[in-house]
């Protein structure tokens, strides 16, 4: 297998199916969806290529492809997976087809619709039209983007990837979204490229002392102290800073790059909005899949590379992801547009990641007992953010459908509808309760683990964060009473249950919420070798 | 001396009896017969605690597991005079449906006296009695005995009560007025706005009445394993021998009597009180409001803890919401857009100074070129003569140079 460069292949498969779907005439929306799919599926049937020949038991970079491409600045060609970028690459693998399907769905419904009522509900709602070839071709060229995003290891051509999906998803927002769009697309873009933008000046510093762009060497010099010593050699005195103040600037800005992007609270506010105004399935692309590559920035960067900084703003750090989690969760509480409510609760979702990358930074020495905690932390750290992936994106395909059919999503707007959707009411019911993290569905375990080690290690900002735990229960349950039990509305009676086509492209989701809440081996066996090695290798 | 339980143990003895008393409280004064069951579930988890706490698992659980079967028997019983009397809930909508639905009568009366306690016969007795044995016996404390033995009586006093409502007195099914039933859904219990339509409660069918049976002969013979001359239960849990012992010890058999006592004693009560005092129409008031209406009010609104919740926790929940929201919306979306706004001052400024500053300066700087070139195409017009003469003053200057300067 390892002369066939499958990363590369992985990246390439997309980007040759934007391409051609890029250059169909735009009546061919059938042969566009047609096409997407088919390229989905071979990126998928590569990752289970990748996912049959990974030794999950080794957790050591595999696939590696290394090829020089601009040596006078230590830009390499530089791919290679180990337990998290697999998950990260499988979830996009899933999603992207989820969300293609989604957006796909809806000419077909209308052309179906024999009944006017229907017709005219569905007529009533976004005269988007997001399955032209365009619309495809841009969200194919968006996956090849995330594929390059969590394959790559060189800071370049990771950095290169991560930008490049920012292009697709302000055009797909820009073009295809709702009423407030381009303000949304444009704080969006914005908001993120300002994060990039102290994200790469503080790796140029980062190159500067070092004289390298490989993410992997970088974290030897982080953890061995290396960088530290480099930083107070090559660049002490700049801006008449101490070397200590100095290195906490840099990873400032790196921290602000993700932070940005997760996002970390008091930098969030873009999100709502962008979900909000965002197609169906770009809504589930970008919250299932592109909310995860600033959680995995953090855990390919910031982690390995700042362990001595992030050490020392443990306390604020702790606390901001607290922050992150209550106050989303609040704020999630008093929205009353079902799509902002998803929205909040994914930041709040992906706070309780942030926890727990901040908790394994503790220090703790070298006590075996913690080696185990931090362990337990990260590996739910990354079930959560596959999870959330999953469940977010079909709560967002659910609120999709509904205004698809009500022309609406407010909280207020419905009622009863339990009574005239039954199966409806019940699939998203089961999507709910995963996010709300009830056992036996795929959102307890990851926050269990997550919570099982942050405890010991912090105590303090574990017991605050349950407040979350609780409120997110709260506002889903909330939904739930709202829009799907009490008295049916009489615009509500009209409303039609999922149709089988609907129900077919939900159900991977749900089979796999109940197979990962019974199962978590399945991925933990894969993840946690990978995990062990990281936490190993930070013994502080 | 003996050693004191430890901290945990006596928080969940006090935490027990407070439940006991506090619930049992609150069924009193309750209306709605599943709402009455309901709280009775909670008295009773109180003596389950007082029995952890006091004389171990064996003790609790044993009252957990005879309580399933009574209970469970008297939620299906509610459900088949419920069914019977047309989906009415209320108890002062129900009264003499003995002969109406005779097995339901039986069977809730022996669920009845065993959650009452009621003495030899019934398994609630003598879990029970386990129950306040053991506390009497703990060294702390003697009132969570006490207020158990209180929590005991009003669960036989508020049994008794919802008994005589349900299936004694007179029949007040029929000609309910509109008022009851707007008190009734006042107050949030389960009705429908449809139009009552007064019809005779009937018996169910055998599909309700054969589990009614089945629970109500466990209602009885579950106390076999756990009597204090043979008790098998506590000794499968604890894992000893068991032994039968006819001989019973002084004190287990004062507790027994007091606890039989207290039992009969509530019922009694409740028998006399309502059987002479009982209403006559669903919407007389009830004997107890009439005697004491603000204590009886104050147990009707449950303590008012759902206010206190809804007042502290729920408010304080909903003010933290609200103030999340208002933080994102106002202070930094605001910070957000002040950024955006400062950007674009700038870049306003900017542009002005290009525009003023440096495009005028510019622009200056080009007006001279302009000029000085001016000045220098005047040698260049097109004129043929012009060019002559000053190709001639040219070669006079270099002459003249080379003349002089190669001297």
């Amino acid at each position: 297998m390892n002369s066939l460069p499958l990363l590369t292949l992985l990246t390439l498969t997309p980007l040759v199916g934007a391409a051609i779907i890029a250059g169909l005439d735009p009546k061919h929306r059938s042969l566009a969806r047609g096409l997407g799919l088919f390229f989905n599926v071979l990126a998928l049937g590569l990752v289970a290529v990748l996912w049959s020949n990974f030794n999950a038991a080794s957790g050591e970079l595999q696939f590696v492809e290394r090829y020089e491409w601009i040596p006078s600045v230590g830009v390499q060609y530089f791919l290679g997976i180990d337990g998290m970028s697999l998950l990260m690459v499988l979830l996009t693998a899933l999603i992207v087809p989820f969300g293609l399907l989604a957006s796909c769905s809806r000419r077909r419904e209308e052309a179906d619709g024999g009944d006017a009522q229907q017709v005219r509900l569905l007529t009533s709602a976004a005269t988007e039209q997001d399955n032209t070839p365009a619309f495809v071709s841009l969200l194919l060229f968006l996956q090849a983007g995330l594929f390059g995003a969590f394959t790559a290891l060189n800071f370049i051509h990771w950095f290169a990837f991560y930008e490049l999906t920012l292009v697709p998803a302000y055009f797909l927002i820009k073009l295809w979204g709702g009423p407030q769009r381009s303000a949304a697309a444009n704080q969006f873009f914005i908001y993120t490229m300002v994060g990039s933008v102290a994200l790469l000046l503080s790796m140029l510093a980062v190159y500067l002392v070092s004289g390298s762009f490989d993410l992997i060497a970088l974290a030897e010099k982080g953890r061995s102290g290396e960088l530290a010593a480099l930083f107070n050699v090559r660049i002490a005195g700049w801006y008449g800073l101490t070397p200590r103040a100095l290195s906490l600037v840099i990873f400032f800005g790196a921290f602000l790059g993700f932070a940005v992007k997760v996002p970390v609270w008091p930098f969030h506010t873009w999100l709502p909005a962008t979900y909000a105004e965002a197609p169906t399935g770009v809504s589930m692309v970008l919250t299932g899949v592109m909310s995860k590559m600033g959680v995995y920035g953090f855990l390919r960067i910031l982690l390995p590379i700042f362990p001595n900084e992030m050490q020392i703003m443990l306390t604020p750090l702790l606390w901001l992801a607290v922050a992150t989690i209550v106050f989303s969760a609040w704020a999630a509480m008093q929205q009353r547009d079902l799509k902002r409510i998803v929205a909040y609760s994914s930041i709040n979702h992906l706070g309780y990641c942030l926890l727990g990358i901040f908790a394994v930074a503790s220090f703790t020495g070298s006590d075996p007992k913690w080696t185990t905690e931090k362990a337990a932390a990260l590996n739910g750290v990354l079930l959560q953010m596959f999870n959330h992936g999953i469940t977010a994106s079909a709560l967002f395909y659910f609120v999709g459908l509904i205004e698809q059919r009500a022309g609406r999503r407010g909280l207020d707007d419905f009622g009863g509808l339990r009574k005239v959707a039954p199966v409806f009411c019940g699939l998203m019911g089961i999507a709910m309760f995963a996010s709300l993290g009830l056992p036996g569905l795929n959102g307890f375990i990851g926050e269990f683990l997550i919570f099982k080690g942050v405890f010991p290690l912090a105590k303090w900002a574990a017991a605050f964060s349950v407040i979350g735990l609780l409120v997110t229960a709260l506002f889903l349950l909330t939904i739930l009473q709202r829009v799907w039990s009490g008295p049916l509305a009489e615009q509500g009676k009209a409303f039609p249950d999922l149709t089988v086509k609907e129900r077919l492209i939900v159900l991977p989701a749900i089979v796999l919420m109940f197979v990962l809440g019974l199962w978590p081996q399945l991925l933990l066996k894969v993840i946690n070798p990978t995990v062990v090695r990281v936490v190993d290798s930070m013994k502080l | 001396m003996p050693v004191l339980p430890s901290t945990a143990l006596q928080v969940v003895t006090w935490i027990g009896a407070i439940t006991a008393l506090f619930a049992a409280l609150i069924a009193v004064a309750q209306t709605d017969i599943k709402r009455i069951l309901a709280y009775s579930t909670v008295s009773q988890l109180g003596f389950m605690f007082i029995g952890l706490g006091t004389g171990g698992v064996a003790v609790g659980m044993f009252h957990l597991l005879t309580h399933a079967f009574f209970k469970a028997l008297l939620f299906l019983g509610s459900g088949s005079v419920i069914h019977g009397c047309h989906e009415e809930q209320d108890i002062r909508r129900m009264g003499g449906l003995r002969k109406l639905m005779p097995v339901t009568f039986a069977t809730y009366a022996i669920g009845m006296l065993a959650l009452a306690g009621f003495p030899l016969v019934f398994s609630g007795f003598w879990s029970k009695d386990e129950i306040l044995h053991a506390a009497w016996l703990w060294e702390p404390s003697k009132w969570p005995f006490l207020m158990g033995l209180c929590g005991a009586f009003l669960t036989a006093f508020y049994m008794t009560r919802q008994m005589w409502y349900v299936f004694f007195g007179v029949n007040r099914t029929v000609g309910t007025s509109s008022t009851s039933s707007h008190y009734s859904s006042h107050h949030g219990e389960v009705t429908d706005a449809v139009e009552r339509v007064p019809t005779t409660p009937h018996e169910s069918p055998p599909v309700m009445t054969i589990p009614l049976g089945i629970l109500a002969v466990c209602a009885i013979f579950l106390s076999l394993f756990g009597t204090p001359i043979w008790p098998w239960f506590h000794s499968y849990l604890s894992g000893h021998a068991v032994h039968f012992t006819p001989t019973i010890e002084p004190g287990t058999v004062l507790v027994m009597l007091v606890s039989a006592v207290i039992s009969v004693g509530g019922i009694w009560l409740g028998w006399n009180f309502y059987s002479r005092r009982g209403p006559k129409t669903a919407d007389e008031a009830d004997p107890l409001e009439k005697f004491q209406p603000d204590v009886f009010a104050t147990l009707r609104g449950k303590f008012y803890i759902d206010e206190l919740y809804e007042m502290s926790v729920i408010a304080w929940n909903s003010a933290c919401a609200r103030g999340s929201r208002w933080f994102d919306d106002v202070v930094v979306e605001g910070a957000v857009r002040a950024v955006s706004l400062a950007t674009l001052i700038f870049s306003w400024v900017n542009r002005l100074i290009d525009e003023f500053v440096v495009n005028l300066g510019f622009d200056k700087g080009c007006g001279r070129i302009r000029s000085g070139a001016q000045l220098l195409s005047l040698w260049q017009n097109g004129q043929v003569q012009r060019y002559l003469r000053i190709l001639v003053l040219g070669l006079t200057i270099f002459a003249l140079f080379f003349i002089w300067g190669c001297k």
